[in-house]
């Protein structure tokens, strides 16, 4: 009998889902045999950059003059004819390295609304819970060999995996830049008595698999032995910041986002494929100038820093990184020197593994009120990142409600920004 | 109850007193009352029980043989006691109930406990929890959500006992005020990105009660989704009804019984009110008062909102045509409707899910969603067990005393029966995994933690526990739509078991903990594994398993052990329990063996499974 829980299985055990595009397995083959594909498939890793709350796009990327402009003036960037706010001075001498799209627009001006699309690709509709773009990069390549987690949720709790199961969510670090919570021994344990440990549970817990003969224990115990692997894992290293220069610090900047940055940085390099970075405190009603003048303080050296060291790395090629918010926000200023939700026209920014850097796409008119030319809206942001990564936009799975579920709702790659 | 109110459940004075002296009557529903709600006096039944446990048990006899099954063994009193304990009030036995429940020979002593676990003070507070949650999801936060005013809203129902029809229809129609105002919670950055099932306003003690009566708690669920009502008439139509009318929010589908033509007149009932400031301005840090006020048409900030346009301008009306707009309010009109006698998914709705939540699996699973696409397992006796509680007058008591009578619910969880695939059937126990604060109930029962936290000077217990609640909460996404067959838990859940603060130190024989204890008190070391067995599984360890463990002991009691020193980077850290110390004394081996012993119990899937 097809029941939905039949599906489901099928759908989990398959670990790809129940329909693996030929697509995908020639994007796959194409990886070894070099620019076969030259769209798809450069990106092994995506950082993230969540602008939570939703950033005024003309007080950043998209400034405008006029009634609409605040007192911060638009500065001229390393490309000619980009202009973006004169408090991002480092982005915006590497402005060759980013693709600007200014043609953002959405429907969903409620957070979080928005914030679950930005994720997900789709709005909320309460009987599907969608997985995370994240969860789908977790789930389809899986735990790196390092032994650390496959998506990676620094300072922000993030969307999580929906239908797909916690077990593909992004393992959430709360402090950027130190070790996670509970990955060392308690008082008084050490490795010996770790594992005398570990053998009075096995023991309790095979009795109790044998005499319930229920899956769930073996999923428990498999549980147990990631975290164990996590524990255990030299990779494990890569969430402790401490361990760079000073230098490399410093150029971040001193807050927890820019750790959040460098730490994304080193669990790249450490195989991870899904890391998102959040800095919060975009939505700003009240007080609109200052505050997105303070903000822009912590995101240039923290954004401009991950592109160079990412460089330095030797990841710059096999890394995308993405800046996104909520949405935009209004031309107008409110009574109290705010601005207020707008999702009609924003921007978005990608830079690296597969993107076309210094160029701007898409346009808003004068007020930066509506998109006059080139909109994008957030499925097709999303598929032009899977894209990056090899992935179908495309591909389906089965909701446990026997509904099909595609990656992205509808969204086509934004090919003028791919290279 | 004084403490905090979300903390009741896991207060020591709450221990539970549940197992009857044979012959004494258990506790009267009437003993658990509250403050602010009167008691309701059960309306007289319409008819005699027509289909209680028995007539449950005979349909499920009837089906296992037509589909070849056999039902597991009858459960032992031990697990049975733990199993009701952790469904009905949320936490594990006290040792002693349980060895008195056990050695009590009184016939009727399953039903006895059932009943006083329902007049238990903790069996208000764990529906409390378990509602918020359905309801308000983890993630809700908001200037004008006072959570801690819907909980004691929620609480107070469910201490005195108020009807589900009455409870839904005065939620759904909720109007009034939010809440008293003042200073929201403060909650510790850690825990907050991920938000905490927690109130926002700090109760100050014994007079809130009255305040509180003031205002009107529920109109929070309202207020949460302010700005989408449509995903308020979703949540509706799927918790209430188990209609997922939401499937035609967009657009129609070929498959689905409802269209977007329905699913707009129903969302529309959710647009005639508005939402008046009470605090005008932006009081920061503190709960902004709003009053819900109903409306004879759709609220302007509605009408105004284009995406809205095609709901506010379809006509209020229920999924059976009644129309809405007639009489005193949209919402008052739909909650007549929703909560009707002849309603056809309302009772059906709820029986469904208490069965999913007791017997580990509903008749829809999941239980939010009864469309006829999603096979049902035996929905002829659903329909039967749903008309008889509506004779029952939507007693919630009733029905957990109807389903925990059963004997499908009295089965072990074992591999001796013969099962379907997915057990749809019930013939064995379906395992469960304990909820946050079950969990968190369970732990800190098993290791007496809050005595041996007493013990090291921490006065504060509320703070403590506060503490403890989000530092725990903060490790659980829980998702009632996430149903994948095979466990589900994080690696965040997993090290903090393995490795995290309350394991850790509810492992060790410190001075007041529950090992302590079990050390101080005489008795060889097959007496000592006995206790802590039965402190932490709520049973008798087997014999192998006995010897097992005193062998254990024994050697590694003998064998000795090297000094470790305090963690540094990455270990537990100082954070709610850091007073108990990292520092390990002076190394007593068998002391020490006996910690890797309740280690292993309390990281021990039996102890993690309602089972």
């Amino acid at each position: 009998m097809l029941t939905r829980r039949n599906l489901l299985r099928a759908g989990v055990t398959s670990g790809l889902g129940l329909v693996v595009s030929s697509w995908l397995e020639r994007a796959a083959l194409a990886d070894t045999a070099p620019s076969a594909t030259p769209r798809a498939g450069r990106a092994k890793s995506v950082i993230l950059l969540y602008m939570n709350g939703g950033p005024s796009h003309i007080d950043t990327w998209d400034p405008k003059t006029g009634k609409v402009a605040g007192p911060a003036k638009s500065i001229k960037t390393n490309v000619p004819g980009i202009m973006i706010s004169e408090h991002m001075p480092r982005l915006a001498s590497m402005t060759n390295k980013l693709a600007i799209v200014r043609g953002m627009t959405s429907k969903e001006g409620n957070h979080q609304r928005a914030q679950y699309l930005l994720r997900t690709g789709y709005s909320p509709n309460p009987t599907v819970a969608h997985p995370s773009l994240a969860a789908w990069v977790a789930k389809r390549f899986g735990e790196p060999a390092t032994g650390l987690p496959g998506s990676v949720s620094i300072g922000g709790p993030s969307i999580g995996a929906g239908f797909f199961g916690v077990q593909y969510g992004p393992f959430v670090v709360q402090a950027p830049g130190q070790l996670p919570q509970n990955v060392g021994y308690g008082p008084g344990v050490d490795d010996a008595r770790f594992e005398a440990r570990k053998g009075l549970l096995d023991g309790l817990d095979s009795r109790f698999a044998t005499q319930t003969g229920d899956a769930k224990i073996d999923g428990r115990r498999q549980l147990y032995a990631k975290a164990d692997r996590l524990m255990h894992a030299s990779a494990l290293k890569a969430f402790d910041a401490s361990e760079e220069t000073e230098a490399v610090r410093a150029s971040y900047g001193d807050t927890p986002f820019g750790r959040g940055c460098l730490t994304a940085a080193r669990l790249v390099g450490s195989g991870v494929r899904f890391v998102e970075a959040t800095l919060d405190g975009w939505d700003t009603h009240t007080d609109v100038f200052d505050r997105t003048k303070t903000l822009m303080g912590t995101l240039d050296p923290a954004m401009s820093a991950l592109l160079d060291d990412l460089q330095r790395r030797g990841l710059a090629d096999s890394t995308l990184v993405v800046w996104m918010g909520d949405f935009g926000r209004t031309p107008s200023i409110n009574g109290n020197g705010g601005r207020d939700h707008f999702p009609n026209a924003w921007s978005a920014v990608l830079a690296g593994a597969g993107i076309r850097g210094g160029v701007v796409h898409g346009e808003t008119d004068a007020d930066g009120a509506k998109v006059v030319k080139d909109a994008v809206t957030v499925p097709n942001l999303l598929a032009t990142v899977a894209t990056t990564l090899g992935m179908d936009p495309a591909d389906m799975v089965q909701s446990p409600a026997g509904r099909p579920i595609a990656l992205t709702d509808g969204g086509m790659p934004v090919k003028a920004i791919l290279v | 109850m004084r403490s905090l109110p979300l903390l009741g459940a896991l207060s020591l004075a709450a221990a539970l007193a549940v197992v009857p002296a044979c012959g004494s009557s258990p506790a009267t529903l009437a003993s658990r009352t509250s403050a602010s709600v009167a008691p309701v006096a059960p309306r007289a039944a319409t008819k005699q029980a027509s289909f209680g446990a028995d007539a449950i048990d005979g349909a499920l006899r009837e089906a296992w043989q037509k589909q070849g099954l056999a039902p597991a063994p009858r459960v032992d009193d031990a697990t049975f006691l733990r199993r009701a304990t952790i469904d009905i009030i949320g936490t594990i036995p006290q040792p002693e109930a349980t060895t008195a429940f056990v050695a009590s020979t009184a016939p009727d002593k399953r039903a006895k406990v059932v009943e006083a676990l329902l007049a238990s003070p903790d069996y208000a507070e764990h529906w409390m929890n378990y509602w918020d949650d359905v309801l308000m999801g983890r993630a809700t936060k908001g200037p004008v959500v006072d959570r801690m005013a819907f909980r004691y809203w929620l609480r107070a129902r469910f201490e005195a006992n108020a009807p589900w029809d009455r409870m839904v229809r005065d939620l759904v129609s909720a109007t009034g005020q939010n809440s008293i105002g003042g200073a929201r919670v403060r909650i510790p950055q850690a825990a907050s990105v991920t938000s905490v099932p927690l109130g926002t306003t700090v109760p100050k003690g014994d007079e809130d009660a009255a305040d509180l009566d003031k205002i009107n708690g529920a109109v929070n669920w309202t207020l949460r989704f302010e700005g989408m009502p449509q995903d308020l008439a979703g949540n509706a139509s799927r918790i209430f009804l188990g209609v997922q009318i939401q499937c035609a929010q967009c657009h129609d589908h070929k498959t689905e019984k409802w269209k977007q033509d329905d699913f707009r007149r129903f969302a529309s009932a959710f647009l005639h009110h508005r939402v008046d400031p009470i605090d005008r301005g932006k009081p920061m840090g503190n709960m902004k008062r709003v009053e819900v006020v109903d409306l004879g048409k759709v609220g302007q900030r509605f009408a105004k909102n284009a995406d809205l346009g095609p709901i506010a301008a379809t006509k209020a009306t229920a999924l059976d045509g009644t129309d809405l707009e007639k009489g005193e309010g949209t919402r008052k009109a739909l909650a007549t409707w929703m909560t009707a006698r002849d309603n056809p998914w309302f009772a059906k709705a709820f029986v469904n899910r208490m069965w999913g939540h007791f017997l580990g699996r509903g008749f829809y699973d999941p239980v939010d969603d009864m469309r006829a696409v999603n096979t049902p397992t035996m929905p002829e006796l659903l329909d039967k067990m749903a008309a008889d509680w509506v004779a029952h007058d939507y007693d919630i008591p009733y029905l957990v005393r109807t389903i925990c009578a059963t004997e499908a619910y009295q089965l072990e969880a074992s591999a001796t029966a013969k099962s379907d695939p997915e057990n749809t059937y019930w013939t064995r126990f379906h395992l469960v995994p304990l909820g946050p604060e079950e969990l968190l109930n369970g732990l800190l029962r098993a290791t007496d933690l809050e005595s041996a936290a007493k013990k090291a000077g921490i006065q504060n217990m509320d703070a403590l526990r506060l503490q403890l609640v989000q530092q725990y909460a903060f490790l659980f996404d829980v998702d009632e739509t996430d149903d994948t067959p095979d466990y589900s838990g994080t690696v965040t859940q997993a090290l903090s078991l393995l490795n995290g603060q309350l394991v850790g130190q509810g492992a060790r024989a410190i001075p007041g903990s529950a090992l302590d204890d079990v050390l101080a008190k005489p008795g060889d070391d097959g007496a000592k594994i006995d206790a802590l067995v039965l402190r932490v599984l709520s049973r008798k360890p087997t014999d192998a398993e006995r010897t097992r463990w005193v062998n254990y002991v024994q050697i590694a009691g003998k064998t000795p052990r090297a000094t470790i020193p305090p963690p540094k980077r990455g270990g537990p850290g100082g954070g709610p329990l850091g007073r108990l110390g990292n520092r390990v004394p002076p190394v007593d081996a068998r002391r020490a063996a006996y910690e890797d012993v309740m280690w292993a119990l309390l990281n021990s899937s039996e102890f993690v499974f309602n089972h």
